[in-house]
């Protein structure tokens, strides 16, 4: 049954209650958003909107991190073995008017069971994860200017 | 802010079921010892708060600003 939520960024957004992701606590600092649906940024984007469902006005930008780090999802998935099937998700910052400076926020994982749409945020205190991963390498122009 | 003074071994005790104890105290260096359910998030503070700033820094994204990947 579809359903439509208003008042978000995008306008209206429609969902399937199928579809709604449940976080058990929330989002750090956020406990309070814990439903959320998930939808592309664009057709054929590896990005895509986590979209409150407990406050319209919030929606935060996700990806998977495995398309960028090949041994990230295995490393989370052991850390939660009670997920079946386990998608894991990190979110995205993007400056304003800068996407080639994109990160990935691979100290806490977002990590949903794809049957029961149940999931939780996770903290990693590894070392490896606590700086913001840069999703593109440094700029040509960059390079350039170090010569 | 409740503030406790403790020595080395001593306890505290929070709701119904947290335990939090000085194991050792070397300097300025304090090992703290955590006892919570499972259910309870425990974590250094300086990660937590990354954490919470990577998300709203994702939450602030403008639209327009999501980043193409080149094929």
């Amino acid at each position: 049954m579809k359903t439509t939520l208003a008042g978000t960024r995008f306008g209206n957004v429609e969902f399937d209650g199928d579809d709604v992701l449940r976080l058990d606590g929330g989002l750090v600092g956020l406990p309070d958003l814990q439903r959320f649906v998930l939808f592309e940024a664009k057709p054929g984007s590896p990005f895509s909107w986590l979209q409150s469902l407990d406050d319209p006005s919030m929606a935060f930008l996700v990806t998977e991190p495995s398309r960028y780090v090949p041994s990230y999802d295995t490393d989370v998935a052991r850390r939660c073995p009670d997920l079946a099937e386990a998608v894991v998700l990190a979110t995205a910052h993007v400056p304003a008017g800068k996407p080639r400076e994109t990160t990935l926020n691979l100290a806490g994982p977002i990590v949903v069971d794809a049957v029961s749409r149940k999931g939780r945020q996770m903290v990693l205190e590894d070392g490896a994860y606590t700086t913001p991963y840069r999703v593109f390498p440094h700029s040509e122009t960059h390079e350039r200017r170090a010569a | 802010m409740l503030v406790l003074t403790r020595k080395l071994h001593q306890s505290i005790v929070i709701g119904d079921g947290i335990e939090i104890v000085v194991l050792e105290v070397r300097g300025e260096q304090v090992r703290i010892g955590i006892k919570a359910p499972k259910d309870v998030a425990v974590h250094r503070k300086e990660v937590f708060d990354q954490i919470q700033e990577a998300n709203l820094a994702a939450a602030e994204v403008r639209v327009e600003d999501v980043p193409d990947i080149p094929e």
